[in-house]
């Protein structure tokens, strides 16, 4: 059978079956027991000092008003709603991963659920972020609530960035109720190591579980209930964020072809940004049993995929534009691939549409360097997307005389490090207190790896091992 | 069961038999039913496939309430933007007819989600009686790598010695009367 | 209701300013007007120009009362009145007949005044010049009234001309009266003035020179009409300048005239001009402009000729030979005309000026055609020193030959809007250098700054014993004087004016003086030696004995003086018999001819020629402080807050400079006794050997708004024989390879054949009034549009009238507080205008034709903008209009994204609050001032739709046609901006949107706007281009 894997014709183990369920635990377990390492506390600075600064640029722009930012009348969006989407797009991967890879039964997801879903958790935190301070009047923001008030005013319901609202909360929430489920049952087992505070801390945490066969039996049929909410929820997500475009009337963002194609870009940008996430988490934490060049390799798969979709996206899009006779239309992409924003559009196709293409190579696939240059790429080029369609659409629309162009200021520039401060912070965090990958389903799969390797002599029997 | 929130008189004591192995676990459960041992429960690190029906647990009823709580988000939210857009409050927005049906559609999902997924798991702690932090844990291994079988004290016939003999055959790395 | 559409309100009128301290309302505006403390007059010292953008921010429409109502804004101090005045009804405004001062034009205006606060102006209907429009500086002015930077009262210096210190009446009247009882004995005491059009005014100066001996008035202005002057002096004896009637016209031809933009009297002719070039209004006037650089009159006629200023002369000339020698018509010419145009041939002059062979030929032939019915009209400052006298004698022979003399052109009916003579002006320098001259009076003028440096006038200045400046502000030259005693502003004086024989309107104060200051003619009073005979004192009394004495009487009134003096006031007007008349034939003096120059043999020097010409904006450069002026994008480059070298597209290119989204190369201009570096503006329509630079920026005295913006050019102009030169002057452009930044409002300048602006000429509409609309393909709407039972708001904009003055933009600053941000934020892509000009260009790169599109808020009934907006902050009104509720809004900026027509402005930062107490009284009480983060836009002026419904219900009727007028609707001299209610199917919008020319911009996208565009028709020949 090992040959065979040598050939690639059957499937590697995820997990070396010589280790125990105790050992799962123990490594598991190990970040949240000893002290972090200097590398932590550096990433971790740095991070804080970050958000630190983004959090001192939007008090100052409280104070002296949005027009620090590098907008103007026909660019009324820029850097704010670009992050924003771009963010709400990483987000995807981590469902996509704990959702719909557990519809489809695909146990490797086990490895790297849990870390992907803390991700999109913070990331839609983060992105929550910036349509909050990207109003004109940040402190009313609370207006877009359909709330009873005394103007007995309600929200347009027909505006997409009250569909935002809703979407985005929605998601966060139910995100947040997904992985939480996850979490209980680790929980517990930690609880049960340890001793003193942290026992009290993880025993309220875990809510008492204990693993009975009776509670197992609705837990993981919920568990299956929430998947099968989340599945269509991350689709609804993105498709109503691309609404906000779609449905407006400006040439470059009134288009069908939105909904799938901001979905496939975040599943893109997802997945590059948990690959970037995990080479860093599993050198840190030493977690390279768990999450394997295997685990990385697929994810690659993924990102060359998704990758040509975007690419098959911008090559419609395109493609319709020209064709449609719609002069406006196709004014505004010959505006992105030649005019003064060409640099961005070019820098989009490149990142997304050329680099993955690498990926093509088995060697490169398993490469860390390379997969990690590239997973930087992409989320660069994902950016770059975002701002492409937002602001080469805005800053030359209907009437000429209108046109403008749009230069950031240090703000635009503040605001966006001060996210990926905002967001590491929040991650690293949950590195250190929060078992990062899911002990009690990396058991049952340590389990059939075991049964399968159970065929083969030259593998030892699991039990001896047991009481080692 | 009728009636899910039915609590029983919890048992004051029980056999509880320890295994390093869910096979070894299934085996015993399967065993124990035969001997017809009533209120079987199994405590294990992870979730056993197999295992709710060699102890005859019955099927959750949690996915119900995922669907019909769905459904009646769906049907709140829909109702609330016809209702403040159309009823409470009409307003002429870009020309568009009080009852913009298309526009109200991604919120109605929206709404579904939210009430379906949050009423999901409040239905799982329902039903697992969570949060439960008094009760005591019969062994800190079964978070870890135990498997434990799991006998309550049901009734005046209830006779430890038998199970322990039942079980003794099953391979256990440990068989104990824990009171709790 | 009779206000809401301008009609003047019985006035309240203060006979004296004692009346007025006896007005409790006047007193609480007295109580508004406090004198900044020390702490502000510091501040006001220490502003440099690097705080002009903070200041500027604070130019910005202002709490000030209209805060009353918001919470969040500091709320102003508000007195109640104790003893509320008869007339004086808070939220009621009052309306003043008077006069805008700011110009010689001499436009009637109504002021409107809310609680004794002038807060805007708008054309007196009544004034048979300007017949209710206004122009765009006239708009302005009443920023001029609240400029924080006027003196606060008068100033003494110290004889060393190193100290200055303010200093009271009493002090300067002695101060003055020795040093004028002095100058007797040391030279003549001299008045040099602006062109006064008050001829009471004049009366008075007359007695107060005569206390004097030998004393001297001398009139100049920096934008003259001298040439004109002359030449008419020449042709026909008597200095003057004629009435010209373009209403009369059938053909305008204009060479380096501008009589839409700055000439003598823009409005009245703007007046006059779109009476004849509405297409439904009778045969249409052809409008031909002969000129160097673009001017608002060329951009605007149906044909251009790019002229240097040197060819202007025989390109006019060339004309006259071919009238009467090349094909002679037998017209009646003056004698020697024959002798004087003979070597003017036309082949010659063409291939000289590089006219197309024959235009010269078909020029001659259409102004014959329109013999008797066709106007010829020069510029006085466009064509070079030498010949701008020559051209305008030209231009006179033309009229006469064509038989216009008595028609079109009216000398019976002189106007008295331009007399300064520059002649007079050098020749006085020289007498001041001299020292020829005792003591030196300087009243509406600034010569240190307008006169070339070559003329020397302040090292004349220097040798003058005693000098003293009316002006309102220690200006250029007010900083070299003894004295300056300021003059009130005119929203402040009493006054009259006759802009034209027998034209006589009044000006009267709509507020006390804000400050401590005293009115020009109040000082003469005092230093004339006191009152003349048979007045009480006051200039008030002397300017109502004057009319009792010389108008009245010829009024042949049936009522008592005082009941018709009360009348005149109200009215702003009086109009004598015959005034508005036809005009006779003068007799034309054929010796004058004689003078004229022969055609220059051989050929012309080859290099660049310097065309110095007037803004629209700042004009001469009075305006240079006001921001409303400063911040109003030039109509022909959309600049704003600058002068530039403007060039043709072509020279850029062979020099190697050029501008793209506000940023332009800077060049050197030299023309040898002077030189400057300025950024080039690329200015299709130019000639290639022309440059342009536009006067009154530079200035260094205005004040904090004014100082430092742009250069000086008064300083390239030349001044020889007599002659102020400002055209044709040879000049150096070298490129610095710096870049500077250049804060233009629109940078694309082409329509890109979208359905923005159509065109046709007038042949194609007369077969088909549709002609040039691309009818758009009619989109189905998803939805059933919704009725609009009662009122249903609508407006129209006729291309063809508009001229793009931009009189509406500032009307609608004034009446909607729209903030002023400064140019760092205009480079930034933010001005705030709610209604903007846009100007497209068609056709040939380097001789383009112009398109003029006023793009306000389209009040779309599918409104793009409701539907994005997440808090109702904008949605439908039930009378279709497209409402922003700025307390709701929470700036979003998403409404803005989704407009197609890009005319929502955000509130980028807090313009709000106005540190200078003086400029928040210049705000609109009946509009909210918008805070910051919000979104704002035109509303139609909902505050005077809310006036004019609650004057109907007043009277239980329906809102008539025409009681509702918006600010840029009143103010438009050319009416093409009609406003009204759609269901009315006998509105003049109801009839203008049905009317063949009418369409929607981006109609395809199915907005369904309000605004209905009417096509421009260009009066030409060949098929429409752009």
């Amino acid at each position: 059978m090992s040959d065979l894997v040598a050939q690639g014709l059957a499937e590697p183990p995820l997990i070396d079956p010589r280790k125990t369920f105790g050992d799962v635990t123990a490594e598991v377990s190990a970040p949240l027991e000893k002290k972090p390492g200097m590398l932590w506390k550096v990433f971790f600075g740095i991070s804080l000092l970050l958000t630190l600064q983004f959090f001192a640029e939007i008090a100052y722009q409280m104070y002296k008003g949005i027009g620090i930012w590098g907008l103007n009348h026909p660019v009324g969006w820029a850097v704010d709603i670009t992050s924003f989407v771009f963010w709400i797009g990483i987000g995807h991967a981590g469902t996509l991963i704990s959702a719909i890879l557990h519809l489809f039964r695909q146990r490797w997801r086990t490895a790297i659920n849990r870390s992907a879903e803390a991700m999109t958790i913070f990331a839609v935190m983060t992105a929550g972020l910036f349509p909050l301070i990207h109003l004109g009047r940040t402190w009313f923001a609370y207006w877009l609530i359909p709330y009873p008030n005394v103007r007995f005013l309600w929200v347009n319901f027909r505006s997409p960035l009250v569909w935002d609202v809703f979407a985005v909360s929605t998601y966060l929430t139910i995100s947040l109720c997904f992985w939480y489920t996850g979490l209980i049952p680790d929980f517990a087992s930690i609880r049960d190591r340890s001793t003193g505070w942290r026992r009290g801390i993880y025993g309220v945490l875990s809510l008492g579980w204990r693993g009975s066969e009776r509670h197992w039996q609705h837990y993981e049929r919920a568990y299956m209930m929430l998947a099968g909410l989340s599945t269509p929820l991350v689709l609804s997500v993105h498709s109503i964020v691309s609404f906000d475009f779609a449905t407006s009337i400006l040439p470059g963002w009134h288009t069908t072809i939105f909904p799938p194609y901001f979905v496939a870009g975040a599943i893109f940008s997802g997945f590059a940004m948990v690959v970037t996430l995990l080479v860093i988490l599993r050198k840190v934490f030493k977690m390279e049993d768990y999450v394997t060049i295997h685990h990385l390799e697929n994810m690659n798969k993924i990102i060359l995929v998704t990758g040509m979709m975007v690419g098959y996206a911008y090559a419609t899009e395109f493609f319709v534009a020209l064709y449609s006779g719609n002069p406006f239309e196709r004014f505004t992409f010959l505006n992105r691939a030649g005019g003064p924003f060409a640099w961005s559009y070019w820098i989009m196709v490149s990142c997304n549409v050329i680099s993955p293409q690498i990926f093509w190579f088995k060697r490169v696939r398993r490469s860390l360097v390379v997969m990690f240059i590239v997973s930087i790429l992409v989320n660069v080029g994902m950016w770059f997307e975002r701002f492409t369609i937002i602001v080469t659409s805005l800053h030359r629309d209907f009437l000429p005389s209108a046109w403008s162009y749009y230069k950031p200021t240090i703000f635009d520039y503040s605001v966006i490090v001060g996210s990926f401060g905002f967001f590491f912070m929040w991650f690293l965090l949950f590195c250190r207190f929060f078992p990062t990958i899911s002990m009690a389903e990396v058991k049952s799969v340590l389990w059939s790896a075991k049964k399968t390797a159970a065929g083969h002599p030259k593998e030892p029997m699991p039990e001896e091992t047991v009481h080692a | 069961m009728l009636n899910p929130f039915a609590r029983k008189p919890a048992p004051s004591r029980g056999v509880l038999a320890l295994y390093d192995d869910p096979d070894k676990l299934l085996r015993a459960a399967t065993l124990a039913r035969e001997h017809g041992f009533p209120d079987l429960d199994a405590y294990t690190p992870y979730a056993v496939h197999g295992l709710s029906e060699a102890l005859g647990v019955k099927k959750s009823w949690v996915p119900w309430v995922t669907l019909v709580m769905g459904l009646t988000g769906a049907c709140l939210a829909l109702f609330f933007e016809i209702w403040t857009s159309a009823i409470d409050w009409p307003i002429n927005v870009g020309g568009k007819p009080m009852v913009s049906l298309p526009a109200f559609i991604p919120i109605t999902f929206e709404g579904g989600v939210l009430i379906g997924g949050t009423m999901t798991l409040a239905a799982l702690l329902l039903a697992c009686g969570l949060p439960n932090l008094g009760k005591p844990i019969l062994d800190r291994d079964l978070t870890n790598d135990r498997f434990g079988l799991w006998v309550p004290e049901i009734g005046p016939e209830w006779n430890e010695q038998r199970i322990i003999n039942v079980l003794r055959g099953t391979h256990a790395t440990d068989i104990r009367v824990v009171r709790v | 209701m009779s206000h809401v559409n301008g009609g003047p309100k019985p006035p309240k009128y203060w006979a004296k300013p004692m009346d007025l301290e006896a007005d409790p309302g006047a007193e609480n505006a007295m109580q508004e007007f406090a004198q900044p403390s020390n702490a502000d007059a510091i501040a006001l010292e220490a502003a440099d120009p690097p705080s002009r953008r903070e200041f500027l921010k604070l130019l910005g429409a202002g709490a000030a009362f209209a805060a009353a109502g918001c919470a969040r804004k500091p709320v102003e101090k508000i007195l109640p009145y104790v003893h509320a005045p008869e007339e004086l009804v808070p939220g009621v405004p009052v309306y003043y007949a008077s006069t805008c001062g700011e110009c010689p034009a001499g436009c009637g205006v109504l002021v409107k005044t809310r609680e004794g606060r002038p807060i805007k102006l708008e054309g007196n209907k009544a004034h048979p010049l300007n017949k209710g429009a206004l122009c765009p500086r006239g708009q302005a002015s009443l920023l001029n009234l609240y400029d924080p930077d006027r003196l606060q009262g008068p100033i003494l210096y110290g004889r060393g001309k190193g100290s200055k210190k303010p200093a009271t009446w009493q002090a300067v009247d002695q101060r003055v009266m020795t040093a004028l009882g002095e100058a007797r004995g040391r030279g003549k005491v001299v008045l040099l003035s602006g062109t006064v059009t008050s001829p009471t005014t004049m009366a008075l100066v007359k007695q107060f020179l005569a206390s004097y001996p030998g004393a001297e008035h001398v009139v100049y202005d920096a934008v003259s009409q001298d040439a004109l002057l002359k030449a008419q002096e020449l042709m026909y004896g008597a200095r003057a300048v004629p009435r010209y009637r373009l209403d009369k016209a059938d053909v305008l031809v204009t060479l380096g005239a501008d009589p839409l933009g700055t000439m003598i009297s823009p409005v009245e002719y703007a007046r006059d001009f779109y009476g004849r070039r509405r297409p439904e209004m009778g045969p249409m006037m052809r409008v031909i402009a002969i000129e160097p650089v673009s001017s608002l009159t060329g951009t605007n006629a149906d044909e251009r000729l790019r002229v240097r200023p040197d060819h202007l002369y025989p390109v006019a000339m060339a004309i006259a030979n071919e009238l009467l020698v090349a094909k002679p018509r037998g017209a009646a010419a003056p004698g020697g005309a024959t002798g004087a145009v003979g070597t003017f041939e036309a082949a010659t002059v063409e291939r000289r000026a590089g006219l197309p062979f024959g235009t010269i030929a078909r020029l001659a032939d259409e102004l014959w055609a329109a013999r008797g019915k066709s106007l010829v009209m020069a510029g006085s400052q466009a064509a070079p020193a030498e010949q701008a006298v020559p051209l305008q004698m030209a231009a006179g022979l033309l009229n006469s030959i064509l038989g216009n003399e008595g028609v079109t052109v009216d000398g019976s009916h002189p106007s008295r809007q331009a007399a300064g003579s520059e002649e007079e002006v050098l020749q006085l320098v020289e007498r001041m250098r001299a020292g020829e001259i005792g003591a030196l009076l300087l009243y509406g003028v600034n010569p240190a700054y307008t006169l070339p440096p070559a003329v020397g006038f302040a090292e004349a200045l220097a040798r003058v014993p005693f000098t003293l400046s009316f002006a309102d502000r220690i200006d250029e030259t007010a900083a070299l004087v003894d004295v300056v005693a300021p003059d009130a502003h005119y929203l402040e004086s009493w006054n009259d004016y006759e802009p034209r024989a027998g034209v006589r309107s009044l000006g009267q104060p709509a507020i006390a003086p804000l400050y401590d200051v005293r009115q020009f003619q109040d000082s003469l009073i005092v230093w004339g030696g006191g009152a003349p005979a048979g007045t009480s004192g006051s200039w008030h009394a002397y300017l109502r004995d004057r009319w009792r004495n010389d108008i009245y009487p010829t009024a042949n009134a049936a009522a008592g003086f005082d009941l018709w003096w009360e009348g005149v006031l109200r009215e702003g007007v009086q109009v004598a018999q015959g005034a508005d008349g036809n005009g006779s034939a003068r007799g034309f003096r054929g010796e004058a001819l004689s003078s004229l120059p022969a055609l220059k043999p051989g050929n012309d020097a080859e290099g660049l020629q310097l065309a110095l010409y007037t803004p629209i904006t700042i004009y001469d450069g009075r305006f240079a402080n006001n921001a409303w002026l400063q911040e109003l994008p030039d109509p022909m480059s959309k600049c704003t807050w600058d002068n530039y070298v403007a060039i043709a597209p072509s020279r850029a290119k062979a020099l190697g400079v050029w501008e793209y989204e506000m940023k332009a190369d800077v060049v050197t201009v030299d023309v040898g006794h002077a030189k400057f570096d300025l950024p080039v503006h690329v200015a299709p329509g130019l000639h290639p050997d022309v440059v342009g630079i536009a006067i009154g920026y530079g200035r260094t005295a205005a004040g904090r708004v004014g100082n430092g913006v742009g250069q000086n050019a008064y300083r390239l102009a030349e001044a020889t024989a007599g002659r102020i030169g400002m055209a044709g002057i040879p000049v150096r452009l070298t490129k610095t390879g710096r870049m500077a930044p250049l804060a233009v409002v629109q940078m694309h300048n082409t329509t890109d054949h979208r359905p923005i602006v159509y065109d046709a000429t007038y042949a194609e509409y007369q077969r088909d009034p549709r002609a040039g609309i691309e009818e758009p393909t009619h989109l189905p709407s998803m939805w059933t549009p919704h009725e609009y039972t009662g009122y249903k708001w609508g407006m129209a904009v006729d291309l063809t009238t508009c001229i793009g003055c931009s009189a509406c933009m500032v009307a609608c600053m004034v009446e909607n507080n729209v903030p002023v941000v400064g140019k760092s934020i205009v480079l930034r892509g933010r001005e705030m205008h709610w209604i903007r000009i846009d100007r497209y260009y068609s056709g040939n790169a380097d001789d383009p034709d112009f398109a003029y599109q006023p793009m306000l808020c389209q009040q779309c009934e599918n409104a793009p903008c409701e539907t994005v907006c997440p808090v109702l902050a904008t949605v439908h009104s039930s009378e279709g209009l497209n409402i922003q509720v700025y307390n709701r809004c929470v700036g979003t900026r998403y409404c803005s994204n989704n407009c197609p027509y890009k005319v929502r402005r955000f509130n980028w930062f807090e313009y709000s609050n106005i540190k200078e107490k003086s400029l928040r009284l210049a705000l609109n009480p009946d509009v909210t001032v918008r805070s910051r983060g919000v979104m704002e836009k035109c509303t139609f002026c909902v505050q005077r739709i809310r006036d004019g419904k609650e004057h109907a219900k007043a009277m239980g009727t329906r809102v008539q046609d025409g009681d509702i007028v918006t600010a840029c609707q009143q103010t438009c001299p050319t009416d093409a901006i009609i406003f009204g209610d759609l269901n009315d199917p006998k509105s003049r919008i109801a009839q203008f949107a049905q009317n063949g020319r009418g369409y929607h911009v981006l109609a395809e996208l199915n907005t369904r706007p309000r605004i209905t565009y009417q096509t421009k028709i260009r009066n030409r020949e060949e098929g429409a281009s752009a």
